[in-house]
């Protein structure tokens, strides 16, 4: 901490940039603990959503804070955008793919040896 | 014609550090593709079973999860400390930031470990001896299992490379020159904040599905 004090400049913006974290820190120790108490509350479908939504939320301070996303650059923006893009690519054309495959009119005749599958 | 204002170019470092950074990200891109399927994996066999899956799930440790959850929170909290230290070159803060993210991370994967020692004796890792007491759908409880194993191993993995890097800066902080060991701070800080990521959705994924029914 003694040599924050020898450039006044430097240690303010670091001090900043600190105190912007410990606030991020805060933000996410909350959403935490958020999305660990609100899963014992029976909301049904509702917890799945408010799980995904927070989680959504924290990666966001993350990135944007922690990963410095904010910053004027785009391109490192666009490359996590289009990695976001593929997953979701493959992500629908795999739920389209389970959604609807039908099962075989007559199942296989189960014994030891029969592999078990999902479907 | 009037000549069009003109911004100096970039110094070969802010260059240099922007190039690096972008790597990174590209990295950090295929690592997604790396874990988006075995989140896929999880949903899927989620939604072919849902009441095994939440009753597979209040078998983990929910206090265990969400204490490991708040202690990877306060490593990029450090992380992002030594980072902005490090950018400052106020290098000794740095090297306490980083010794704290990786003493955490260790701390993390120790919990993980006793977890797992839990897991192992309550006969819930997949394989033959596999039995999760009170769970009428075994190869469903199985197959939560199998993507618990999996997914926060391969996390662990990951956490494990990490607390490594961090190391390796703790020790290049004394001897590298300032814009060099920013740089490298810099990189291995985006690496444990994507880890981190993981673990955010990792979390409720599998400690807390099925706690309220």
């Amino acid at each position: 901490m003694k040599k924050i004090h020898e450039d006044q400049h430097a240690g303010g913006d670091l001090r900043r940039a600190m105190h912007k974290a410990l606030g991020i820190w805060l933000l996410l120790l909350v959403l935490a603990l958020i999305t660990a108490g609100s899963a014992y509350i029976p909301l049904g479908a509702g917890n799945a959503a408010v799980n995904v939504a927070v989680a959504t939320i924290k990666t966001l301070l993350v990135a944007v804070y922690f990963m410095h996303l904010r910053e004027p650059y785009p391109v490192p923006r666009l490359a996590c955008i289009v990695a976001l893009v593929l997953v979701a690519i493959l992500f629908t054309l795999s739920g389209i793919d389970y959604a609807t495959r039908v099962p075989p009119a007559s199942p296989p005749p189960a014994g030891p040896d029969t592999p078990r599958t999902l479907r | 014609m009037s000549a069009p204002a003109i911004l100096p170019p970039p110094s070969a470092d802010t260059q240099r550090n922007y190039q690096t950074r972008l790597g990174m990200w590209v990295f950090l891109s295929t690592e997604l593709m790396f874990f988006g399927p075995v989140f896929w994996s999880y949903l899927v066999a989620r939604q072919h079973a849902p009441a095994a899956f939440a009753q597979a799930g209040r078998l983990t440790n929910a206090w265990l999860g969400t204490g490991n959850t708040l202690l990877l929170l306060t490593s990029s909290l450090t992380m992002a400390l030594a980072v902005e230290a490090a950018r400052h070159g106020v290098r000794s803060y740095a090297r306490r930031a980083l010794w704290l993210t990786a003493l955490l991370g260790c701390v993390f994967l120790a919990v993980k470990g006793y977890e797992y020692v839990n897991d192992w004796h309550e006969n819930l890792f997949p394989g033959a001896h596999f039995h999760a007491l009170g769970i009428a759908g075994q190869d469903a409880a199985q197959m939560f299992f199998f993507v618990y194993f999996f997914a926060t191993g391969l996390h662990a993995l990951h956490l494990t490379i990490g607390i490594v890097m961090v190391a390796v800066m703790i020790r290049r902080m004394r001897t590298a020159a300032r814009s060099v060991a920013s740089r490298e701070v810099d990189l291995v800080g985006l690496y444990w904040h994507f880890v981190d990521i993981v673990w955010i959705f990792l979390f409720p994924a599998l400690y807390l599905i099925g706690r309220s029914s």
